[in-house]
């Protein structure tokens, strides 16, 4: 099966999506999103792609003082690329099947390989 | 003759035929099945908008495909592989540590001490229970001494972003 460029449906649920697939199942949680300006902000996850950007609402800047020019914000749109950490709840989490699927995934080509290869 | 547009008059009719537009093709929405496969969800940006589908390109000839570059997987759906390898890179040394408390070196002067629960080829991970520890260095204006000091924050779990990895490790007992 040649593999193709799009995103073949075929592929199990595991293979390259990992974290994609994690971020859907925490849809509708509340999270804290730091980001590498140091700016954190938490709120109700919205939506998540494979490029791990992330759609909050109802967000809060976590130290408001500091960072005032968010206040009237409401919801966002942030850049996969800028995030450093995401706060989870423990108790959204199925830690056995998480380390499942990653035992899994190692066995794959790793999702590395996919930013290399661009071919028209 | 009705229909016809410039793309047709420039290229050879199979051309023309795939890229020439039906009418009422820009109309009508096809919504994005969230469910189907991976990679082809919900999108933040397809929370209002839907996606058009275009008709897949022809393959060029004589041209590279991923075939040439990527090998082509063995099987559709692999089954169950073996848990350990006979080569052993860098990262299946990383699949090691899953369940077990490990060491993460970070930009910014960060470290993390957590128990792996998941992890990928960029190393993005998972990690429960972690303390984060930033070494801060201050100097003293007046006398210019640096001072280094640490300071240590708790998560109960915690997503990392695999760009910011520079190590990981199992802890080592200072």
């Amino acid at each position: 099966m040649v593999r193709s460029l799009h995103f073949p449906s075929k592929t199990p649920s595991v293979s390259r999506f990992l974290f994609y697939s994690f971020f859907k199942t925490l849809v509708g949680q509340q999270v804290t999103v730091e980001l590498k300006n140091d700016l954190a902000i938490t709120g109700v996850l919205i939506s998540v792609d494979q490029f791990l950007n992330i759609k909050l609402d109802e967000i809060k800047v976590v130290d408001e003082a500091r960072y005032p020019h968010m206040i009237p914000v409401k919801n966002c749109f942030i850049r996969g690329s800028v995030v450093r950490y995401v706060q989870l709840p423990a108790q959204a989490v199925d830690t056995a099947l998480l380390q499942d699927a990653a035992r899994r995934e190692a066995q794959q080509p790793t999702t590395a390989q996919q930013g290399n290869v661009r071919v028209k | 003759s009705i229909g016809e547009t410039a793309t047709n008059r420039k290229f050879p009719s199979a051309f023309a035929d795939r890229y020439r537009r039906q009418p009422g093709s820009c109309k009508g929405r096809t919504p994005t099945d969230p469910y189907k496969g991976d990679g082809t969800g919900q999108s933040p940006r397809d929370v209002t908008h839907t996606q058009k589908r275009h008709p897949p390109n022809p393959p060029l000839r004589n041209s590279l495909t991923m075939s040439d570059v990527v090998p082509a997987p063995t099987t559709a759906v692999p089954a169950p592989a073996p848990e350990t390898n006979a080569v052993e890179e860098p990262l299946d040394l990383v699949r090691l540590s899953l369940d077990e408390r490990i060491y993460v070196k970070l930009r910014g002067d960060r470290e993390l001490r957590g128990k792996l629960h998941a992890y990928d080829g960029h190393l993005n991970m998972v990690l429960g229970d972690v303390e984060e520890t930033i070494t801060v260095v201050d100097i003293n204006e007046e006398t210019y001494e640096e001072v280094i000091r640490t300071v240590k924050r708790n998560s109960e779990m915690l997503f990392v972003r695999g760009d910011g990895v520079i190590l990981v490790s199992p802890p080592s007992r200072a």
